[in-house]
């Protein structure tokens, strides 16, 4: 498939014609600042991809398997989604890489015709296969379908990454769970990673039209990380990722690290804070100057009944909500909202499958309106006052976190209660 | 409520015009018709915007009152119905006592009153309850509370019993419907009852004409108790259920619609069309959803065919898969009882449950195919996605699986009844009917064991 024309390209209007690839040696992305925080870190920005011109910062969905939660296209489109991220070791599984070879790509698989991206399929081997172990050629682990010994290296991510042909690709990293304790493992983790960078790069088929993305990491040690910036931004890429995060660890430990990476990263590209999708951390990374996140959450809360709102989740299966007859959220203009009140969604919470489609969609929409209403104050230079609203509805009646505080207090945001 | 009949086929069958039905006094509904079966107010597995990419805005939803039997204090609260209250406002709604969908258990109803089956567990619901219910529901037609729980093979004695309190309840709900100004608007449907008897059904038939029935406040029938709900009713072809709809049919003013719930086989449904029954509901697609199938029945006449020569839909994969009932047939007809051995013939089968109508998704044959779930189709699915995709989605056990299968399966279902009014409206039901059996069932190469066509 061709690489798509400014002229012809979807998605956000906003001076697509005029942005130029200002940064990256990439074909495949332009990157252009739209507006900057005078505070925080925060900035806005245009990121042209082949499929779509994508506005950040932005949170995409997670659609593991090529698709979102039982949601069609086009209505998660018309949650606002610009990018679903599909997963690597899933897909390559199953439908595999010979059958997207065979359709075009996961896009066409799946008439998605907006941007996708792609992990590397690492993490899910670590975090989901209990056998999984990491050599120096790659990730070994025991096929949970018929036992026998497999091997993921960062040729076969590529290719299979290559297969599925999503806009950004991730390159395969040595993963470390974030709360281990050994320096010298995660040491051997940031350097090899580099290595499998190179790996990476080089297996790449489709450099004009497929971007990929390194990945920092160096776990929670300050100098580890700088070693990986280091040695990640010596390798020209078209944008970088925050890896290693959201695992678990510490917030006093998490804000630090991207505090530290968003630091060193160069301006002019964007930055991807893998696994992050909690509305505060969202704030604060973007306070941090992150441009791109994703998380399971959203569409995970919702199939317990949960529905994101301004101070956090409502559970509809909640007796408080059989005759509360008001939409999730009045100011939400997402369909669920446009039409079901709480108390029907009371009525068929956990037991219709039909509850789980519309609480995913006002929870794709809520991130999707929350990111727009970030990307408007940077715009109109009201971020910080953007915060510290968004912070009072979020935290109504109780005390900030100290973490919100400090790291917001590191990007010249002050909270007041 | 208005029905008027429009057309009696020579060819069997009838069509009739539905119309003033009180949330949508402009819309004209011509039957044989399907309603939009709904499970706690939804189409299953679709919200309303999907939905809405199928059927029109204003299809008919058939709501059973066991979803809501939980929430009679909330719609009372609420004020504006339960088509209003599922996001579903513009539809009109018919209400039945049970969910067609689900197998109702057996021997829990008594004199006190009737089980309902809800989320919860189950409710014994009084004729005043009911009523209660309907006037928060506000359906545009509803059935009256009625026992229709004797089940195949059921004694005299029940199926007196299941008259004896039906025929109290509903005399109740009419002296409640018309003291009702909130069922002001709201059709009443006399059920249709007698179990499997052809001579207690035809007898309940007659008592309702008889004067101890006030027929002013009784606007369509629903014929109840041929089946207790839920997946064995696919199993009942027409030689099951002719002579007794006949016998319930026969005595009354043919002038009021009839209904009839269940998940009926397409072949059934034809026999019943035939009979004269006018509305439908849209289980058969559902159970055929529930188990990853893809209806690819044929069921589009082309131009008259005078020598049975009928073409072939395009895409049929049926080939190895016999009608299950064709082996039980002699002996069903001679016994008069429902095919049970299907059984067997399902276990032999490596595939999953499925029927001669319908692809299986799960098969691995679609998993590189990149034609639709049925060529030719014009449904939203279908345009859209191949079955590689669809089976990708179903084996990955994706919610969108079901969504893009029920969209299609509904869709599919809502065109085979425009054909069955098309054919009426031409006398051709009956070369309709050939045209399914001898597509669907073409394996048989003619031993005799077709089910039963249509009878004279």
């Amino acid at each position: 498939m061709a690489t798509a024309t400014a002229a012809s390209l979807p998605g956000a209007s906003v001076a697509a014609a005029a942005a130029v690839s200002s940064s990256s040696s990439s074909p495949a992305l332009s990157f252009r600042i739209l507006a900057e925080c005078s505070k925080s870190k925060a900035r806005t920005s245009l990121m042209k991809l082949p499929h779509y011109a994508v506005e950040l910062p932005m949170f995409m969905p997670v659609g593991t398997q090529g698709t979102l939660k039982g949601l069609l296209p086009e209505q998660v489109k018309g949650a606002k989604a610009q990018v679903i991220l599909g997963n690597t070791y899933h897909l390559g599984t199953r439908p595999g890489k010979d059958l997207f070879q065979d359709f075009g790509g996961l896009h066409k698989f799946m008439q998605w015709d907006r941007a996708l991206l792609t992990d590397s399929g690492g993490f899910q081997m670590v975090s989901l296969l209990d056998l999984a172990e990491i050599t120096e050629e790659g990730v070994k682990f025991r096929s949970p379908y018929d036992g026998s010994e497999c091997m993921l290296t960062p040729e076969e991510s590529i290719e299979i990454q290559n297969a599925i042909g999503a806009d950004i690709m991730m390159q395969l990293d040595d993963v470390v769970d974030v709360r281990e304790k050994d320096y010298e493992r995660f040491k051997t983790a940031a350097y090899r990673t580099t290595r499998w960078l190179d790996r990476c790069i080089k297996a790449n088929k489709n450099p004009d039209r497929q971007n990929l993305f390194p990945i920092i990491q160096g776990g929670l040690f300050p100098d580890l990380r700088k070693i990986s910036l280091e040695q990640q931004i010596a390798r020209d890429a078209p944008g970088y990722a925050i890896g290693g995060l959201s695992g678990g660890e510490a917030k006093e430990k998490f804000w630090p690290t991207v505090h530290l990476c968003t630091d060193h990263l160069p301006k002019n590209k964007p930055r991807y804070c893998m696994g992050v999708g909690f509305a505060v951390d969202l704030v604060v990374c973007c306070a941090l100057g992150v441009d791109m996140f994703d998380c399971v959450f959203p569409t995970r809360t919702a199939r317990f009944g949960c529905a994101l709102v301004d101070n956090g989740q409502i559970n509809l299966k909640a007796r408080d909500f059989a005759n509360d007859f008001r939409p999730i959220d009045e100011k939400c203009g997402c369909s669920t909202c446009r039409n079901y009140s709480r108390a029907y969604l009371h009525t068929i919470v956990t037991k219709e499958t039909v509850a789980c489609h519309l609480l995913s969609l006002h929870n794709v929409a809520y991130q999707m309106r929350l990111m727009q209403s970030i990307r408007d104050s940077i715009k109109k230079d009201c971020f910080a006052e953007f915060v510290e609203d968004f912070m009072a509805a979020y935290y109504k009646d109780q005390e900030y976190p100290q973490w919100v505080v400090d790291a917001l207090a590191a990007v010249k945001i002050t909270l007041k209660k | 409520m208005k029905f008027a009949i429009e057309y009696i086929s020579k060819g069997g069958g009838r069509i009739g015009r539905l119309t003033g039905l009180q949330s949508q006094p402009g819309a004209v509904h011509e039957t044989p018709m399907v309603l939009v079966s709904t499970v706690g107010g939804s189409a299953p597995h679709l919200t309303q915007d999907v939905l809405h990419l199928v059927v029109d805005k204003d299809a008919p939803l058939h709501v059973p009152a066991q979803h809501f039997c939980d929430h009679v204090q909330v719609l009372q609260n609420y004020k504006k119905g339960v088509a209003h209250f599922s996001a579903l406002q513009g539809h009109s709604v018919c209400v039945s006592v049970q969910d067609a969908a689900k197998a109702t258990p057996q021997g829990y109803n008594h004199k006190k009153g009737v089980s309902l089956w809800t989320y919860g567990g189950r409710q014994i619901i009084t004729a005043d309850k009911y009523m209660d219910l309907m006037e928060a529901m506000q359906p545009d037609w509803y059935e009256a509370l009625n026992d229709a729980d004797p089940g195949i093979g059921s004694s005299k004695k029940r199926i007196l019993n299941s008259t004896t309190s039906s025929m109290e309840y509903l005399k109740q709900c009419i002296t409640l419907h018309k003291a009702s100004q909130k069922l002001k608007g709201s059709a009443l449907f006399a059920p249709l009852l007698g179990g499997r008897s052809e001579k207690a059904r035809n007898g309940w038939s007659k008592s309702l004409m008889s004067t101890t029935v006030d027929k002013s406040a009784i606007s369509g029938y629903t014929i109840v108790g041929l089946h207790t709900n839920g997946p064995e009713v696919e199993d009942l072809q027409p030689v099951n259920v002719s002579n007794i709809v006949k016998a319930s049919l026969e005595p009354l003013a043919a002038e009021l619609p009839r209904q009839t719930a269940g998940m009926w086989n397409p072949l059934t449904v034809l026999q019943l069309a035939h009979l004269g029954v006018d509305i439908f509901d849209s289980t058969f697609p559902f159970l055929v959803t529930e188990r990853r199938g893809a209806l690819t029945f044929p069921f589009r006449l082309n131009r008259r065919q005078n020598d049975g020569a009928y073409s072939k839909g395009s895409c049929l994969e049926h080939q190895n898969k016999k009608l299950k009932v064709s082996e039980d047939s002699p002996k069903a007809k001679a016994e008069e009882e429902v095919p049970r051995q299907d059984n067997k013939i399902r276990e032999s089968e490596d595939e999953e449950l499925s029927s001669p109508y319908e692809i299986n998704m799960k098969n691995k044959s679609n998993v590189s195919l990149m034609k639709p779930l049925l060529e030719g189709c014009e449904c939203y699915t279908c345009k859209n996605f191949t079955r590689a995709y669809v089976h990708h989605l179903t084996i990955a056990n994706e919610l969108l699986a079901p969504v893009l299968l029920m969209m299609h399966n509904l869709h599919h279902w809502m065109d085979f009844f425009s054909s069955i009014r098309e054919a009426i409206k031409t006398d051709r039901l009956e070369d309709l009917q050939t045209l399914i059996t001898t597509s669907v069932f073409e394996s048989n190469e003619g031993d005799g064991l077709l089910p039963d066509l249509i009878s004279a």
